[in-house]
């Protein structure tokens, strides 16, 4: 056999070779260690904070909810800012998450605070007035939690804000018992990692799993409903885990493995008692299962992790492993479709009633109350029709009010080919009841699930909150991630579009009413108002795209900016049409020809 | 065994900037070895790092400040918060870019003879065999007792041995 050392020197050489060291070494150490200097004198700020409030108690909600200028007071209402993490890098802890809830339709989200700390909502108090979650603080930067974290429970409302635990280790994953007058938890302050469970006002804290031979940990405690046992992990946590799905009574008695299959996280008891969904397999390709209690069979559910019942044991929310998160729901009727609520974060809690989630998030920013009312208020059109526009944003979207009354909005783009600045719109075939890619053929039904053709998912949908009932009106929300494409929707039953005009955000057939184009002068449009006009879209790679209202010999004489420039586009696309418009930034540069 | 000069003194007037271009290549390849992960490689040599830079005063002027490198990131890698830590990460964090280590360690013999060893094994034979660590020296860097630091290494070549001898038959 070689040397040892040279076999040694020889697997480092291999090693580094394969990872090698980034080029920015050094800087980027420098930011590591200038972000790791100032959260320790942060900390030490937030800790002076908590001890503050462990004196002063219910004096933090008012110091919280009168704090009217610092962005995520209780009670405001998010949105995203894509600023956030943008100078994080994948493996960087530079963000701040924070305890959210929102309604099961993805509106009304409230952020319930916690200021600039990492703090991860957890679970739901079985009356529905509390939630409990816990508070990393400390040193430890490079983790998504500090050195040391800690268990609180506040009012859903982010006020009255409760610290149960306090010592140096890590308290995680609080779960309020059925009665809610204890709270599961997993800590690692005997030195190894148990299930602890204390009073729901913090006293009392017992280590649940206080085994013999305790080399391995015990983690991601979930009560039975009539709170007599309890579910946890049982393993060494990961990389490399191998933990198990176990049982033992809530006295601390008769431990034993009731699922011997490995890599099981985040364990959670269906409130009818009869299962016990879980997350298994490696990141990021987990899927969520479910362990029939009676037949001892499991069920594969749907790609994602950490699954949270509904009350009535129907459905899950399921929280997504790719790209930024989200989270949905999956009915357990129809495994493998998961309805997508939200494309960051991941959901924590069903409230008791049904009719809340509690989640996390980062990147999440306070708006100002005038923020929610950015988007009008519009009409919705009746059953089976579809209405067009673009938000005040700038997405074009297409509403179509299905038969039963209900609304889906989308984001007009073929998700086929969406690269650069330009995408293609699609248009609504009302013969077919399809969104339609005119130009390459994909189809997708009216919730926007895939149907056809050549496209790498589904539709991106827009959040729809009813503003009333009667008449049916409603305001355009937050843009979500794509429907996958394996949740495949239903072929059309009608006649396809070919060569029929379709309703779309970019060809509105009709546009603007004549009533509606006299209330403005077209030499001096308002930002903000939309117009339809007849134009040339002009889009090369070196330049702003521009809708030429006077396209002669290659050249645009008039007309405005309506994109940026494309990377890697054509040189230069051409397409005329009617457009449908909204002046965004000012005057244009010459009355353009409304019809 | 000749020792590692890397392991021997830096003048105590270096320059921070200057230990830590001569020493992250090193340190991250040891780690990597050691962990089998250049994700949780690049963390453990940011952490000794920063905890280095934070005592620079203190550890510049130390006669071996390459060993204290190594023990802080050694304590960091084993210590139960940091264990504690990732049970909780895997649901908590974006998913981690594919690691390049792991499909190298599949293909290289030696690489997959290291993975036969326990991880205290490979830091074991890493810092006696490859940094020329005495065994006190180890045992400090490793907080654990110089028998124990024998015990590792004596299995780990062993392990090596197994793995590598039938391929030179």
């Amino acid at each position: 056999m070689p040397d040892v050392k040279d076999l040694l020197e020889r697997a480092l050489e291999t090693a580094t070779a394969a990872s090698p060291a980034p080029r920015d070494d050094f800087d980027r150490f420098v930011r590591y260690r200038d972000r790791r200097h100032r959260n320790q004198r942060l900390a030490a700020g937030a800790v002076a904070l908590v001890l503050a409030v462990a004196v002063l108690g219910s004096a933090l909600a008012v110091l919280r909810t009168s704090d009217a200028r610092r962005p995520g007071s209780s009670g405001s209402v998010v949105q995203i800012d894509p600023g956030i993490n943008q100078a994080c890098g994948p493996n960087d802890a530079c963000w701040d998450a924070d305890v959210f809830t929102m309604r099961v339709d993805g509106s009304a989200v409230t952020r319930l605070g916690y200021g600039d700390d990492r703090d991860f909502g957890y679970s739901w108090s079985p009356d529905g007035q509390r939630v409990a979650f816990y508070l990393g603080t400390g040193v430890e930067d490079g983790e998504r939690f500090d050195s040391t974290a800690d268990i609180y429970t506040m009012a859903t409302d982010g006020t009255d804000v409760r610290r149960l635990t306090d010592d140096p280790g890590l308290d995680l994953f609080p779960v309020y018992s059925p009665d809610g007058s204890k709270i599961a938890f997993t800590s690692d302050r005997a030195g190894t990692v148990d299930v602890w469970v204390m009073d729901v006002n913090g006293s009392n804290q017992v280590r649940l799993t206080a085994f013999e031979d305790d080399r391995l940990d015990d983690y991601h405690p979930t009560w039975s409903p009539d709170g007599a046992q309890l579910a946890f992990v049982r393993g060494k946590v990961p990389p490399g885990a191998d933990g198990k799905l176990w049982v033992i009574d809530a006295d601390g008695s008769n431990g034993h493995v009731l699922l011997d299959a490995p890599l099981v996280s985040f364990p959670v008891w269906s409130p009818d008692g009869t299962r016990i969904a879980f997350d298994t397999g490696d990141w990021p390709e987990v899927r969520v299962q479910m362990l029939g209690l009676s037949s001892g069979a499991v069920t594969d559910i749907v790609a994602g992790h950490l699954p949270r019942w509904s009350p009535d044991s129907t459905r899950l929310l399921v929280s997504l492993t790719e790209g930024s998160g989200g989270f949905g729901i999956v009915d357990l009727d129809a495994p493998n479709r998961l309805q997508v609520l939200r494309s960051t974060g991941w959901a924590a809690a069903w409230s008791p009633e049904g009719q809340r989630v509690l989640f996390n998030d980062a990147g999440l920013t306070a708006g100002s109350p005038d923020d929610a009312t950015a988007e009008p208020v519009l009409q919705a059109p009746p059953a089976g029709e579809v209405i067009a526009g673009f938000t005040e944003s700038g997405i074009p979207f297409l509403v179509v009010r299905h038969d039963d009354g209900t609304l889906t909005a989308v984001e007009a783009v073929s998700p086929h080919l969406a690269t650069g600045d330009v995408h293609k719109l699609l248009g609504w075939c009302a013969s077919s009841r399809t969104f339609d890619d005119r130009f390459h053929g994909a189809r997708f039904d009216e919730r926007g699930r895939y149907v056809s053709g050549p496209s790498p998912s589904g539709l991106v949908p827009i959040t729809v909150e009813i503003v009333s009932e009667d008449p049916l009106t409603f305001r355009l929300s937050e843009r979500l991630s794509a429907i996958p494409r394996d949740d495949t929707g239903e072929r059309p039953t009608g006649p396809l579009c070919m060569d029929v005009p379709l309703l779309s955000p970019g060809i509105a057939p009709g546009g603007l009413t004549p009533a509606e184009l006299a209330a403005s002068s077209p030499s001096a449009p308002t930002i903000g108002a939309r117009w339809s006009v007849e134009g040339t879209l002009v889009v090369s790679p070196d330049g702003e795209a521009r809708l030429c209202t006077s396209y002669v010999d290659g050249v645009c004489e008039a007309g405005a900016p309506v994109t940026g420039p494309v990377p890697d586009g054509p040189d230069e696309l051409v397409i005329e049409g009617t457009w449908y418009v909204i002046v965004r930034t000012g005057v244009l540069d010459d009355p353009i020809r409304a019809r | 065994m000749p020792v590692d000069r890397r392991l021997e003194a830096v003048p105590a007037s270096a320059d921070f900037e200057l230990f830590f271009r001569d020493e992250r290549g090193r340190l991250f390849g040891s780690m990597l070895l050691i962990t089998g992960s250049s994700h949780e490689a690049d963390e453990l040599v940011q952490e000794a790092f920063f905890k280095v830079w934070e005592r620079w005063d203190r550890v510049g002027s130390m006669e071996n400040p390459t060993g204290y490198l190594y023990r802080t990131a050694l304590n960091a890698q084993r210590s139960a918060y940091r264990r504690a830590v990732r049970a909780a990460k895997r649901t908590l964090s974006p998913p981690p870019s594919p690691d390049p280590f792991a499909a190298v360690a599949d293909r290289d013999e030696v690489l997959r003879a290291l993975g036969a060893m326990t991880p205290r094994q490979r830091a074991a034979v890493v810092l006696t065999e490859l940094h020329g660590y005495d065994t006190d020296e180890a045992a400090s860097a490793m907080g654990i007792r110089p028998g124990t630091v024998r015990v590792l290494v004596s299995k780990g070549r062993a392990a090596l041995r197994a793995r590598m001898e039938p391929n030179d038959a």
